[in-house]
């Protein structure tokens, strides 16, 4: 019972974790526009409005891992759930040729030579020690 | 005591495959000191892809990103042939297959670490299967179509990084940013940051729900492996002879495969012990001597953790350092409030652009590069800046001086009348303390001082107002 109980609240404390980082998310993108509709400048992400949004987040994220703590501490060596799927096997995966595999390799080693001549390396190299922000979502 | 602490990490889910796991996420990111500096690897192994998916911006990353290679290389495709990257995705899916998912993926093995957090858990079903092919319209559409159109019009858009990957999130932005010495970089954050990281949010409480749903209905590089993995050269194999089609295999597995080995298996083995004919069994398993392996994987771990942390210095760390003079009253620097040093390119025009010969007007330099998508799509924000106020601001565009063999091509029909530069920008570009982030704007009053020095995207209005605060200065 009390195992159930824990279950319960720590799933609807993920959801409201994940609810509030979202949502702090939004309110901090949402007074960032209001500042920058004063200034074309103004930062939207700022350590201030981070930190006063991660205090409300602060109490459910602790409580979440106490829970998870006590979760994990109360069924000590818990088995996994066993997935009890509609699934049948429907046949066995036949595997491909060997000769092609061998083939395909062949020529990926023949790329990858191709590549290291015409700079293909380079380009990686010179893209991989650069932050690309907008990859990463910095914009 | 060797079989009680054996029986104690079986317990706990620590399997070979788990090691493995962290072994490999380890290994890709050995550069550990990037955590603690706020800086990322720029050694020459980042030009070798690690097989999984990890975000080469992640400050512990000492290899790139295959995805993020790839969608680059898709991006360049008109001057240069994809053949490097082609052939090195091919090479590891043939040899490794989807077992690179279950066994050396940084992002599996977090959604399985989510997945052990006690909630209930979400079973496959039909509605997973169908969904399981939403990765192949993923990697169509962000992967392949929308930067080979870009690339068209010689505009570098790496979608899937852009608009959806969480390890780029997480390891790269919130990676880099948890570092007190990247707050500077906060300003950057705006709405592509808050998508990204509702996504990301969205993917982690998911993981605890069901089991590996990045990899099974999103992951792009899953589904190129998954496409090889028939013909791959390691993972598991079923004995058609021993096999009573009992479907026992299927019911354990947690991803959504209809048999053991196909395009969804990621050949984590568990099906193994669950076969009652013992017909499942690992391709090569009996090969090779565990002994010697373990050793050659302890020495290569310790000797890139030696290498990266103790080695390895970051290139032009002491050219960031500002000079300063007796003679001159204001020190020289690119920070603001310092005198920018004098400096002389050669334009792609012919002319040349002597900075001292600026004195009087407020000069604006941006560091960019064909590459760099935000920097291209900000260039015409320079181009009118400089037409409007050509007689009270100097502009200059100086290409980053590391790849510069398409700039020509990229300006011939361009159109942009600013002085362009690519030749001999070392001088500049090593003055600058963050030159591995692209864009970079600087700005200087009329004599000479820094008054603005920040990589991130500027729009019209923001260099209004950067000249009006340099006209304020003087």
């Amino acid at each position: 019972m009390a195992g159930k109980i824990i279950k319960t609240a720590l799933i609807i404390l993920t959801l409201v974790l994940a609810a509030l980082f979202i949502i702090c998310a939004l309110d901090i993108y949402r007074q960032g526009l209001e500042a920058r509709a004063l200034r074309a400048d103004a930062e939207i992400y700022t350590s201030g409005a981070i930190a006063s949004h991660f205090r409300i987040i602060q109490p459910v994220l602790v409580l979440w891992l106490v829970l998870l703590l006590v979760s994990i501490v109360y069924k000590p060596g818990r088995e996994e759930e066993k997935a009890q799927n509609r699934a049948s096997n429907e046949g066995i995966a036949v595997r491909g040729p060997l000769w092609l595999t061998l083939a395909l390799i062949a020529l990926s080693v023949v790329l990858i030579v191709l590549g290291i001549m015409n700079g293909g390396l380079r380009d990686v190299l010179v893209k991989a020690v650069n932050i690309c922000s907008e990859c990463i979502g910095l914009g | 005591m060797t079989g009680s602490f054996r029986t104690w990490w079986q317990n706990r889910g620590i399997t070979k495959r788990r090691l493995v796991q962290l072994y490999s996420a380890l290994l890709y990111n050995a550069h550990l000191k990037g955590f603690t500096d706020g800086e990322i690897y720029k050694g020459i192994t980042k030009g070798v892809c690690a097989p999984g998916l990890n975000c080469y911006s992640c400050p512990g990353a000492v290899g790139a990103c295959p995805l993020g290679a790839l969608q680059n290389a898709i991006a360049s495709s008109a001057s240069r042939p994809a053949f490097y990257i082609v052939g090195t995705i091919l090479l590891f899916g043939l040899a490794l297959g989807r077992m690179i998912c279950g066994w050396a993926c940084p992002v599996g093995l977090t959604q399985e670490l989510l997945f052990l957090v006690p909630v209930s858990k979400i079973r496959k079903s039909k509605v997973t299967r169908i969904l399981s092919y939403l990765k192949y319209v993923i990697l169509a559409v962000f992967v392949i179509l929308i930067p080979a159109v870009y690339a068209l019009s010689r505009l570098p858009f790496p979608a899937f990084c852009k608009f959806i990957c969480p390890a780029g999130t997480l390891e790269g932005a919130i990676g880099l940013l948890a570092n007190p010495v990247n707050q500077e970089k906060l300003g950057m954050l705006g709405l592509l940051f808050t998508r990204k990281f509702i996504i990301l949010v969205i993917v982690i409480t998911s993981s605890m729900f069901l089991f590996r749903p990045f990899c099974r209905f999103i992951c792009p590089l899953g589904a190129i492996y998954g496409l090889m993995t028939r013909i791959a050269l390691l993972g598991v194999r079923v004995d058609a002879d021993k096999c009573i089609n009992c479907g026992a295999c299927v019911r354990e597995c947690k991803m959504d495969i209809k048999h053991v080995g196909d395009h969804e298996c990621i050949h984590c083995g568990k099906c193994i012990k669950s076969c009652p004919t013992k017909a499942i069994s690992f391709a090569g398993k009996k090969k090779y001597n565990r002994k010697i392996t373990l050793i050659a994987a302890v020495v290569i771990l310790a000797g890139a953790l030696f290498y990266f942390n103790f080695v390895y210095k970051a290139p032009g760390v002491e050219t960031t350092e500002t000079t300063e003079t007796t003679e001159t009253p204001v020190p020289e620097g690119s920070a603001p409030g310092q005198l920018f040093p004098d400096f002389e390119l050669q334009c792609t025009d012919g002319s040349v652009f002597r900075l001292s010969e600026q004195r009087g007007k407020i000069v604006v330099i941006n560091i960019w590069a064909t590459w760099c998508n935000p920097c291209v799509k900000e260039l015409p924000y320079f181009e009118r800046l400089y037409t409007e106020k050509k007689d009270s601001v100097s502009v200059i565009a100086v290409h980053s001086d590391l790849i510069v063999d398409d700039v020509d091509e990229f300006l011939k029909d361009s159109g942009f009348t600013i002085p362009f530069s690519y030749t001999g920008v070392k001088s500049v570009t090593e003055l600058l303390e963050d030159a591995t982030m692209l864009p970079i704007t600087i700005v200087l009053n009329k004599n000479g001082i820094v008054t603005y020095n920040k990589a991130r995207s500027v729009t019209y209005e923001v260099l209004e107002l950067l000249v009006a605060d340099a006209i304020e200065t003087e």
